[in-house]
């Protein structure tokens, strides 16, 4: 057997771990983020002052800080204080979610600011209440044209799941350096790694430019609007 | 008369398309030659290849008698001044520093020399104090081409080559521009330009020819050429223009 | 207790604080390494003939399509290089691979008419070059490049996983012997948020004072 072949055979059922632990956060915590990121979105533009605020901070704060740090406080630090006890999968999850939030609300924002305020002052004028106007007219738009975006978030994410390893999650990277210390064939281990992670981004974006193709609407996207 | 520019048999080809098939032509100082003809007949890259943006296939092309060799095309570019269909402003000069630059940088004037210049040059165009320290984007396009013709004729060319400086401009821009460039005619700038302005042809030009497929068809005095056209494809050329179609 | 005050006593956080030095020395050098490799992997696939363009995508393609920590570990056990080393080099290379798209789009952005412009004017192709296309690209890098220099300075801080005594590593060490972790790890959050917002206000400003109307912006 070559080096490469030891690497990747003897330790199959590691390399499959480590490849459905990286898939399982990376896509939990992009819906996760989906979810608040729509959410805060439309609290900074439609909301009162104090959700404005409250969007505002939570945007700024998690931006402005490294995600390992925030896994950090919300496994060991909150982990300590009793608060509350995630097991590190569940922490990586969360914390990427909460993080992905952030960064998706500001897509979103952009997104609803490109449509034209016409179509507002269209749908209002029809008598449609102002939840009505978000999930019936803007929403629909809004998806269409963050679709890009979620293409890059989903590769970021990817990538930044390998900070699970440092909570003992055992992810790719983790589990390569694990095979690498076991065999001492680092470059092979590494390098399987990066070739896996590699294929997963490629599959990643032919999959999501399908889903752009499949729903696209002449007229409504990113680029239609120079965004 | 003294004879500012020859252009001798030059062609062009991209790739396959042979887009100039031997162009002949001169200007002598003072005059204006004006060039009309069809969507891609080859005018933009006639002027390209004058000074060597685009370089020519073959042919020759003389400024006051000195062949134009990519040796000296440098010390030729100075003397031929070049206005654009896009204007090309410097994006992150203003009007005044786009005009000086080439007399800083190329002509390596002293700076007050320099402005001394720029600033005649912009009010000859009509480009008035108070725009001088405005960025291209600040500027409407018909003032955009008006620095552009400046800073052209800063360089106190021996020529200045138009490519259609008024065809992105609004309608009602467009009579600053040509009004500029009629100051130039009467001050004896001598010109070429490539322009569908036919009214304003008519009161500048000495000549026009018709440039079709990358051969010269017709050419003549604007009376002949436009009142009295005598091949098939001019005047179908001309009446598709009087419609409005090119 | 859940937040409890006295473990953010002073020698704690001038323990933490001391790890600024390591945190801005990678954010600088890295940032200063990609800007020079990256202006090349721009180059290289801008200018260089079809063969040699594709290696030099492929490598900016390769350093964008693999986690930070992988990086890392294959610069410091699979090539042995020192901690401080591969930290460096891998938060550079990486960098380098963003600022050459940067960069290139930045070129891109300058629409070619100018440059005919130039040569028209009669200035040679350096001319054109230091006179029009570099303080354009310059300045219409510059918010792009701020976000980068913040996703970088926030990054530095996974060379945690190398050891190197930047605020990170140091808040760690701290939060484990002591046994307080919320009320440390809450602290170097906002000393980075500090670092973030102190960067960004002076690179916004930076680009405000040097920004042109209109400039980089499409037709
Ligand atoms: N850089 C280039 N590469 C390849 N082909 C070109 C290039 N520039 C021009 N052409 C081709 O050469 C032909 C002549 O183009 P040119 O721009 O000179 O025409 P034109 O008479 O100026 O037309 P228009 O009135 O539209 O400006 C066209 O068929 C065009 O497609
Ligand atoms: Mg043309």
């Amino acid at each position: 057997m070559s080096s490469f072949e030891i690497v990747l055979f003897k330790y199959k059922d590691f390399w499959l771990m480590g490849l459905k632990y990286t898939m399982l956060i990376t896509v939990l915590s992009i819906l996760i983020g989906i979810v608040l990121g729509l959410l805060f979105a439309i609290m900074r533009i439609y909301g009162n002052k104090f959700f404005k605020a409250v969007a505002v901070s939570y945007i700024d704060l998690i931006r402005g800080t490294p995600m390992i740090v925030q896994l950090f406080i919300l496994y060991y630090g909150l982990g300590s204080t009793g608060l509350v006890k995630f097991t590190p999968l569940q922490a990586a999850i969360i914390g990427m979610g909460l993080n992905s939030g952030a960064y998706q609300a500001e897509y979103f924002r952009t997104a609803f600011l490109a449509i034209p305020t016409g179509q507002t002052e269209a749908a209002l004028s029809l008598g449609f209440t102002r939840t009505g106007l978000i999930f019936n007219i803007l929403l629909p738009q809004v998806v269409r044209i963050v679709l890009p975006s979620w293409t890059n978030e989903l590769i970021a994410l990817t990538q930044y799941s390998s900070l699970a390893m440092v909570l003992t999650v055992m992810e790719l990277t983790a589990v390569s350096k694990y095979v690498g210390s076991k065999t001492f064939l680092y470059i092979q281990a590494f390098s399987l790694a990066g070739i896996i992670y590699l294929f997963v981004s490629v599959v990643l974006t032919r999959l999501m430019v399908y889903f752009e193709n499949r729903l696209s609407i002449p007229g409504v996207s990113a680029q239609k609007l120079r965004i | 008369m003294k004879e500012v520019l020859r252009v001798e048999n030059l062609k062009k080809s991209y790739h396959k398309n042979e887009v100039l098939k031997g162009v002949s032509f001169s200007i002598n100082e003072g005059e204006t030659k004006v060039i009309i003809g069809p969507s891609g007949g080859g005018k933009s890259t006639l002027l390209y290849c004058i000074n060597y943006l685009q370089k020519p296939d073959s042919g020759e092309i003389y400024l006051d008698s000195e062949l134009i060799t990519p040796k000296n095309i440098y010390e030729a570019r100075k003397k031929i001044g070049f206005v654009f269909q896009y204007f090309n402003l410097f994006m992150h000069l203003t009007a005044l520093d786009n005009v000086m630059i080439g007399l800083i940088k190329v002509k390596k004037l002293p700076k007050d020399e320099a402005l001394k210049i720029a600033k005649e040059s912009l009010l000859l165009v009509g480009i008035k104090e108070d725009l001088w320290n405005h960025y291209p984007a600040q500027l409407s396009g018909g003032q955009q081409q008006r620095v552009a013709i400046a800073r052209a004729i800063a360089m106190s060319p021996r020529i200045i080559l138009f490519d259609e400086p008024t065809s992105a401009l609004d309608v009602e821009l467009i009579g600053e521009v040509l009004q500029a460039m009629k100051t130039l005619a009467e001050n004896g700038m001598t010109m070429l330009i490539v322009t569908h302005e036919l009214e304003f042809a008519k009161s500048v030009a000495h000549e026009i020819m018709f440039l079709e497929s990358g051969v010269i068809v017709e050419k003549g005095t604007p009376q002949e050429i436009i009142e009295h056209p005598k091949s098939e494809r001019l005047k179908k050329f001309l009446s598709k223009i009087a419609k409005g179609e090119e | 207790m859940i937040f409890d005050v006295s473990a953010l006593n002073l020698s704690n956080l001038i323990y933490v604080l001391r790890g600024i030095f390591w945190t801005l020395f990678l954010t600088f050098v890295s940032i200063g390494l990609g800007l020079i490799l990256g202006s090349a992997l721009a180059f290289g696939e801008v200018y260089l003939p079809p063969p040699f363009s594709y290696i030099f995508r492929i490598i900016g393609e390769v350093l964008r399509g693999v986690p930070l920590i992988l990086l890392f570990l294959i610069l410091y056990f699979a090539f042995n290089l020192g901690m401080t080393l591969s930290a460096i080099l891998g938060l550079g290379l990486r960098s380098a691979s963003y600022q050459g798209q940067i960069f290139r789009s930045s070129l891109e952005a300058i629409s070619a008419g100018q440059l005919h412009a130039g040569l028209s004017l009669g200035m040679t192709k350096f001319q054109v070059f230091k006179e029009i296309l570099v303080p354009q690209a310059l300045r219409i890098m510059i918010p792009g490049w701020t976000n980068e220099f913040i996703t970088v300075l926030k990054d530095t801080s996974i060379a945690f996983v190398l050891g190197v005594m930047d605020i990170m590593t140091r808040a760690d060490f701290i939060a484990r012997s002591i046994g307080r972790y919320f009320e440390i790890y809450i602290f170097i959050a906002l000393v980075y948020f500090v670092l973030v917002k102190t960067s960004m206000s002076i690179l916004n400003n930076l680009y405000e004072r040097v920004r042109i109307p209109g400039l980089g912006e499409k037709r």
